[in-house]
């Protein structure tokens, strides 16, 4: 084997990857037991909870997401909904006002000038006078038990969030089954982050919050472009709990173009760009594993594949074709590949204890096999698309 | 202050640390299983012409050419294979085994002075090319694939026999003597015409018999 820094660089990769991979798979044996588990439900304990929707040109989604609010299986007494209109210009203003005029214990409609969706939630915190507080993006729905079952998990000392089973729920095109198995391994991925408490977002489709957490951390960061992850990162930072149910159904508007989806993972990726360098302090032992290992394992990451991009250009595409002989077959198992091989069983083995979570779910058994193979290339174009638009400064917007 | 699961680093470590190692062994066993194979494929090819020309000598009546051609095909095959896979030893992988590649080139000498003899008794219908090649030379690769082409318009009419003037192997300096050898690259054609510098194709086949 020869020493040259593409060799070098590949082996410092594995070796990296092979350790997160060791990492997590270690954390998941020995939590297997809590995977299940759910915490016991309070019968008497029915907290006043307030939905707030904020709302921008959402006139096709709205009347469904609020209904979805008002059929769950909570009571009605102890529930109000605040839809925030931000300055549509579409009808949303109207059909909330509408459903406002239906029931008007419970819906409470507000409008203001255009100012984005933080802005929007902060009005809705302002207004809401519940004890706990639920955000719920207009393009998303919650399935009727949601609430019930992410409430008790607030009984935990510590615990200031509380994150849903967040799916896709338009599953037609090639790109929504991808997502849709994405989001199912986003939920699995985000519950063993839970057993070392470094879930560092708390989705925008559907987050509960106990109210009292705002008045101390403040609310939503309204020059954050990615508002939901700021969130759960100040909230780490003051060292308090994030819980993730895995079975508060909660179904959101996932793109359905691939523009569109570039267009959404650029905002993500660029947001999480500037939100990890906002809370840089957080990598530190201080911080537990999320300090340790979760956000370096971040930005290594993105360091990872601008290295895979430099092995790739390094090792000239070899354009001879090659026959299929025995020792071109021993020739092309290098120690790298080998290592490549056992990683790669490592994460079919980690697909295949996700899949074994979501057993109710039905299984896009050929999208998963997409996933394994295809999704680290997207995520690479949509990382390098975000940092090249971040390098040239380009204007940022929600 | 958070608390952290000392004993989980330390496993997670000694885990990687044990898999990477391994894959590292395994991978280096296989290298040189390799080496090892090509080797191996090479002696055979060798044996291959050394029995054919042996019986060459016993017995060089045009009667034989059938069995000599069948031979030279199985051989010229072999060598083909085994090029690519030195080439790709050297460029894919860094690895330059001297000893291997003069085994090579004997191999390659002895399949020319093997075809020149059959062609000779036997008259067959194609043309053989001696190409001169060097590791530092910028038109050597694409002169490669320029003779690959010109090859398979003849229908494989031509026949290649590769050697790299940069090696350090005493058969090819002894062939660089014979034929004058100074610029690469250089194709020798039928002993005949001698292309210096890069030729296309078309250039190389107008010189190859019919």
């Amino acid at each position: 084997m020869e020493f040259n820094i593409k060799v070098v660089v590949e082996l410092t990769i594995l070796y990296l990857a092979l350790f997160i991979m060791v990492f997590f798979m270690l954390v998941l044996v020995q939590n297997r037991h809590r995977i299940s588990k759910r915490p016991r439900p309070d019968k008497k304990w029915k907290p006043k909870i307030s939905v707030i929707v904020p709302a921008y040109n959402e006139e096709e989604n709205i009347e469904k997401c609020v209904l979805s609010v008002i059929n769950a299986e909570y009571p009605k007494n102890k529930m109000e909904i605040i839809i925030v209109d931000d300055g549509s210009t579409d009808k949303t203003y109207e059909i909330a006002k509408r459903l406002e005029r239906e029931y008007p214990k419970i819906i409470k409609v507000y409008r203001k000038k255009n100012s984005g969706k933080a802005d929007s939630l902060n009005l809705g915190i302002e207004k809401a006078s519940g004890e706990i507080i639920a955000t719920l993006d207009a393009d998303s729905y919650i399935t009727p038990k949601a609430i019930e079952k992410m409430l008790p998990y607030f009984k935990e000392k510590g615990v200031m969030a509380v994150t849903a089973a967040v799916k896709a729920s338009n599953r037609e095109g090639f790109l929504e089954r991808l997502q849709a198995v994405e989001y199912i391994y986003t939920l699995f991925s985000r519950k063993v982050m839970e057993f070392i408490d470094a879930i560092y977002v708390t989705p925008g489709p559907f987050s509960m919050f106990k109210a009292e957490l705002f008045k101390e951390i403040g609310g939503f960061d309204r020059n954050n472009i990615l508002e939901d992850q700021e969130m759960a990162m100040r909230i780490q930072s003051y060292n308090y709990k994030i819980r993730s149910s895995l079975d508060a159904d909660v179904y959101t508007e996932v793109p359905k173009t691939f523009g569109s989806l570039l267009k959404q993972r650029i905002r993500w990726h660029r947001g999480g760009l500037r939100n990890s360098y906002k809370y840089l302090h957080l990598i530190s032992p201080e911080y537990g594993d999320l300090g340790l290992i979760v956000l370096p394992v971040g930005f290594l990451s993105v360091l990872a594949i601008f290295a895979v991009l430099f092995v790739f250009i390094y090792t000239r595409v070899y354009s001879m074709p090659i026959p299929l002989t025995q020792n071109f077959l021993l020739l092309m198992l290098t120690p790298a590949i080998i290592i490549g091989v056992m990683l790669l069983l490592l994460n079919l083995l980690w697909i295949y204890f996700g899949l074994k979570v979501f057993k109710n779910e039905k299984i896009d058994l050929p999208m998963v096999l997409v996933y394994i193979f295809s999704y680290a290339y997207l995520i690479s174009i949509f990382w390098i698309s975000a940092i090249i638009k971040e390098l040239k400064f380009e204007k940022l917007r929600w | 202050m958070r608390k952290i699961n000392v004993p989980l680093y330390v496993a997670a470590f000694l885990i990687t640390t044990a898999i990477f190692a391994a894959g590292i062994y395994v991978g280096l066993v296989i290298e040189q299983e390799a080496a090892k194979s090509i080797y191996a494929s090479l002696e055979k090819s060798t044996q291959r012409i050394a029995n054919a020309q042996l019986m060459f000598l016993l017995e060089d009546s045009p009667s034989f050419c059938g069995v000599y051609e069948e031979d030279l095909e199985k051989v010229f095959e072999e060598a083909d294979i085994l090029g690519k896979e030195l080439e790709y030893l050297e460029k894919q992988k860094q690895v330059y085994d001297p000893d291997l590649k003069n085994k090579y080139f004997a191999l390659e000498l002895r399949n020319y002075l093997m075809a020149k003899k059959v062609k000779d008794v036997c008259g067959g219908n194609f043309s053989l090319a001696l190409y001169f090649y060097s590791s530092n030379c910028t038109e050597c690769e694409r002169q490669g694939e320029e003779l690959t082409s010109a090859r398979d318009i003849t229908g494989w009419r031509l026949k290649v026999f590769s050697f790299d003037g940069s090696s350090k192997s005493s058969i090819v300096d002894a062939l660089k003597k014979e034929y004058n050898i100074s610029a690469y690259p250089t194709i020798i054609i039928d002993e005949k015409h001698v292309l210096t510098g890069f030729k296309k194709a078309e250039e190389i086949v107008e010189k190859v018999g019919r």
